[in-house]
């Protein structure tokens, strides 16, 4: 443990200097977009490291600390970086003392409210991440079971189980991964969500301060955002979508900075704005593949902001002088290039040129489907189609879970938008107002509508897909800080009506994320009794069966347990919180004998077996149940199964 | 002409304003019952004579 502690400081400290030292070849002369890229920077960073780690074999907690032990004497010993760390004292003061400044700037109900949100919030995230295991299900099946394999083996590799889309791309697991392997167990693995969840709010107020708004409305827009349902429960839930957002947020950020340079910008902060983005967009690609269809959306915002007046005409410029100085620029930029556009192809290319190889389908375990013809094929999931078929059967479904008239707020998101009381009270007619009134914001809104139409026209059309559109709310949340910006200080009643109909939708949208709206207080109290370092997933049943406890209970964790179970079934729960417990997939169809099935048990080295109704194949279940018949296997608690030995 | 302009504009803030309450009486329909759920269940956890206000 006080190896882990000690590893997780000096790794963490770094990474931050890794960051500061790259982050400055990159800042612009605007603070907002500074704090966002050195957040980005930072999860970038995290991920090579982890990755690059995992990938030889050294995901271990006193490989990080000799590494990043020698890193830290390395940039220190060096004058050239050496000279630069002096700097951060000063930085850091200077960083403080703007950030009191835009704190007295403003009004003090706002600064009253921010105070609460903040204490709320951090309260809520640290009571959630402690008190639950994880328990949503995509990460049950895929995301986590990455994380707890490479946590267990010390290094990543492809993942064999009986749920493909751990083949999907992974660059949240890998990052998740860096909440893990310190400590060897799940207890903060939920609060890998949080960094994206503050790239998230701080790529908003860096948007809102681009496009012209005050400090205050601002800060009225990351409240809004922030306090969205989807994105909340996303946060702590270890699932994906919060950095999706994030950085898609911060991708149309730089995209609208790129046309609001000035003329003094130099061509270096050009540059650099530009290798951010591409960074950006490499990140995400690596993350989810959807980001491509986002991208049209930041296509249109740029060809719109470049048609606006005067927009263009400052980028072309720089553009021009960045090709008159374009071998200038190499050199100074040379490293940060060369390092940073390798990186950013590792990151986003990986995980698809593996599966290329490995599957012969970059996108595995999706098909891509044009027209009638199969452009890459997989055995499991169903395609994604490059048509405009699915896009009336997922506009239909889009309306009737627009204002979350279905039921309740899950982090799966089920059946509704999860957008909240922000966005549908204040956002939604803010928007309208919008449309006729900012010309700059209604680029954005057309911007964000095309992204979504563009997932419209290939996601398919399941209860769950509004998960992939948490980042809409950003644009409600500036709608409406662009329109209370726009109200005159003199209309007292209108601008306290509104502030009042604000801290109402923040208040009801945060009893709607005090829990998941899935775990009932006898659960919780239940799970509260269980020491901190034993809350194993596989004791919250809110969707994981009892049975998965009950294989805990029976099979010592120093044996390897074999497993059985369908393609969207929980695997996770089955490692303990410790990822004490070795697992191994066990294929077998329902066609085999009890000879064959005995046979890859012995091959994959375990005599036990997991297999319970509605997670295993009816046929497969059918067959272990004819072994226990025919005295092959032995049934011990309901689900687990032994190889019998006489 | 500058009072007149006062006017549409206090107008425009009062449209969006009472936009705003629909919406947030539109959106209460469903989600309200659903947002303080939780919290009513943690009262009478706390306070078990706290009366069930949804059954």
């Amino acid at each position: 443990m006080l190896i882990g502690i000690l590893s997780w400081i000096v790794s963490s400290l770094f990474v931050f200097t890794i960051t500061y030292l790259w982050h400055r070849e990159l800042r612009t002369n605007r603070a907002s977009l500074n704090a966002m890229s050195f957040i980005f920077l930072a999860i970038f960073i995290t991920t090579l490291f982890t990755l690059i780690m995992g990938l030889i074999g050294l995901l271990k907690p006193e490989f990080f600390l000799i590494i990043s032990g020698l890193g830290l004497l390395g940039v220190i010993i060096l004058p050239a970086t050496r000279e630069k760390l002096v700097a951060v004292g000063g930085e850091i003061r200077e960083f403080i003392r703007q950030l009191d400044y835009g704190w007295r700037d403003l009004p003090r109900w706002l600064r009253s409210l921010i105070v609460i949100v903040i204490v709320a919030t951090v309260v809520r995230f640290a009571f959630l991440i402690l008190a639950l295991p994880p328990f949503v299900w995509d990460s049950l099946t895929y995301h986590l079971t990455n994380v707890a394999e490479w946590t267990q083996h010390g290094r990543i590799f492809l993942v064999n189980a009986s749920v493909t889309r751990v083949a999907s791309p992974s660059n949240y697991e890998v990052f998740a991964t860096w909440f893990t392997l310190f400590f060897h167990h799940d207890v903060v693995v939920e609060a890998a969500g949080i960094p994206a969840f503050i790239l998230a709010f701080i790529a908003t107020f860096a948007l809102a301060r681009i496009l012209g708004l005050s400090k205050s409305s601002a800060s009225i827009a990351v409240l809004g955002f922030g306090s969205t349902p989807a994105l909340i429960m996303a946060t702590t839930g270890t699932k994906n979508d919060p950095l999706m957002a994030g950085l898609f947020i911060m991708a149309t950020t730089i995209v609208v900075n790129l046309f609001q340079l000035e003329r003094e910008d130099c061509a270096k902060n050009l540059t650099g704005q530009i290798l951010l983005l591409v960074l950006v967009l490499m990140y995400a690609l690596g993350t989810k593949p959807y980001i491509i269809h986002l991208i049209p959306g930041l296509l249109l915002i740029a060809i719109m902001r470049s048609l606006q007046k005067g927009k263009g005409r400052y980028l072309i410029e720089l553009l021009r002088k960045i090709w008159m100085q374009r071998w200038k620029l190499i050199s100074a930029f040379r490293w940060t290039m060369i390092v940073g556009l390798a990186a950013g192809l590792l990151l986003g290319g990986l995980w698809y040129i593996r599966n290329w190889i490995v599957f012969e389908n970059p996108f595995f375990p999706y098909s891509i489907e044009y027209g009638d013809k199969l452009i890459f094929q997989s055995p499991r999931q169903s395609g994604i189609p490059l048509s405009l078929e699915r896009l009336p059967q997922n506009l239909i479904s889009f309306a009737s879970k627009f204002g979350d008239k279905q039921g309740v707020i899950i982090p799966s998101l089920k059946d509704t938008t999860g957008w909240g009381w922000f966005a549908y009270a204040l956002g939604l007619p803010s928007l309208l107002w919008v449309f006729f009134r900012r010309p700059n914001l209604r680029t954005i809104s057309l911007g964000f509508m095309t992204s979504l139409l563009m997932l419209f026209i290939s996601t398919r059309d399941t209860p769950y897909n509004m998960r992939y559109a948490i980042w809409v709310p950003a644009i409600m949340a500036l709608a409406f800080a662009s329109f209370y910006d726009w109200i005159p200080t003199r209309y007292r009643f209108e601008r306290y009506a509104f502030s009042m109909l604000l801290v109402v939708c923040l208040g009801l949208n945060f009893l709607l994320t005090l829990n998941y709206n899935r775990v009932l207080i006898r659960d919780f109290v239940g799970i509260l009794k269980v020491p901190i370092w034993q809350r194993d997933t596989s004791k919250l049943h809110i969707y994981v069966d009892p049975e998965y406890e009950q294989a805990l209970d029976v099979v010592p964790n120093d044996e390897t347990l074999g497993y059985n179970l369908h393609h969207d079934a929980f695997i996770y729960p089955l490692y303990r919180a410790d990822f004490s417990q070795r697992l191994v997939y066990v294929p077998f169809s329902g066609d085999n004998t009890c000879d064959n099935l005995v046979e890859v048990m012995k091959i994959h080295g375990t005599r036990w077996l997991f297999a319970i109704p509605e997670r295993t194949l009816p046929a497969n279940l059918a067959l272990v149940q004819k072994c226990v018949e025919d005295s092959y296997l032995v049934s011990l608690e309901a689900g687990i199964y032994v190889l019998n030995d006489e | 002409m500058s009072s007149m302009m006062n006017k549409w504009k206090r107008l425009e803030v009062l449209f969006i304003l009472t936009l705003s309450v629909l919406s947030f009486l539109w959106y209460s329909g469903t989600q309200f019952r659903e947002s303080i759920y939780f919290s009513l269940q943690l009262i009478r956890f706390l306070f078990p004579n706290f009366p069930d206000l949804f059954p």
